[in-house]
């Protein structure tokens, strides 16, 4: 069961990164800031996937 | 579903699922060559089964009566997901910082794992490894494919790359070793990161928020790819000063 949800859903720090993205980007919008958000979702995407690179060479 | 074959859509799921059937592939091999090819054919076909009750199920379940844009919110997640774990994975491969993954190798584990097996453990395995790598094709397809209304696409592509992996493995008869998987993961992990970034905008601001729509989504790869591709150059340079100073 663990190994099925974790090919669902990945490991614990991917599933926090993609929200603590996600969150920002439904913040600007609620806060009326749609097309700054668009413009934000990318990079905040990018550094993510950077930042879990660094962990997975960590090991 | 329409007529109009998506290109986009097949190619991102075809490059998916070959990258995951390989791996499937080299654990069924492993244990047809161990324990014998009937049990590992017969638990591989009974997880090829499972899964396609399982996409169905899936789809079905996400096309009937669901709500347009909670369905684009609810895929968009599912595939930031996905692309942020493949494309991570991609960039610490091509910098250096983890192992490229090596079929040879995991087909030698495999391999030694059923040393000690009895032939139930060893159709168990196959059918683990089929059933665990088949299940993030599904979901693949079943995302891809619900949203765009390009299941039967989607599902065609996936069967397209299960056949290609069979017709190259049955000739091959080894691990497939050769297969470029990080490029592919690098290129497929920037795919179903665009598309989740587009379509989870979309379910938050509504369509009117990319610029030329549907066509936002080659920009949102190219930044990807461009903006992956720089910090695994940038990753590799970090690792080799750090151990330039160590030595």
């Amino acid at each position: 069961m663990k190994t099925f949800l974790k090919a669902l859903f990945g490991d614990m720090a991917t599933c926090l990164t993609a929200v603590v993205a996600i969150a920002a980007a439904v913040a600007m919008v609620l806060g009326g800031q749609a097309q700054l958000a668009r413009w934000l979702l990318p990079p905040l995407l990018l550094a993510g996937a950077v930042y879990l690179a660094q962990r997975y060479g960590r090991g | 579903m329409t007529a109009n074959l998506d290109w986009g859509v097949f190619a991102a799921v075809f490059l998916a699922a070959s990258v995951e059937w390989v791996e499937a592939f080299t654990i069924v091999l492993a244990v047809g060559i161990t324990a014998g090819w009937r049990i590992a054919l017969f638990a591989a076909c009974w997880a090829l089964l499972l899964l396609g009750a399982f996409a169905l199920s899936g789809g079905g379940l996400l096309l009937l009566g669901a709500h347009i844009g909670w369905l684009r919110g609810v895929i968009g997640v599912f595939l930031i997901l996905f692309g942020l774990r493949w494309l991570a994975k991609a960039i610490a491969r091509s910098a250096g910082l983890k192992a490229l993954h090596d079929e040879a190798a995991e087909f030698e584990h495999t391999r030694g794992e059923l040393a000690h097996a009895n032939r139930r453990a060893a159709g168990l395995i196959a059918f683990k490894g089929v059933f665990l790598e088949g299940v993030e094709v599904c979901l693949i397809v079943v995302a891809l494919g619900a949203k765009s209304g390009q299941l039967v696409t989607a599902g065609g592509a996936a069967l397209a790359a299960l056949l290609m992996v069979m017709v190259m493995g049955a000739l091959v008869r080894a691990p497939l070793s050769r297969v470029p998987e990080n490029a592919i993961k690098f290129a497929v992990g920037a795919m179903l990161l665009s598309f989740g970034t587009l379509w989870t905008m979309e379910a938050l601001a509504g369509e009117a928020v990319w610029w030329h729509g549907d066509l936002s989504v080659l920009l949102l790869v190219a930044f990807y790819l461009g903006g992956g591709w720089l910090a695994a150059q940038f990753l590799r340079r970090g690792a080799s000063v750090s151990a330039e100073v160590k030595s």
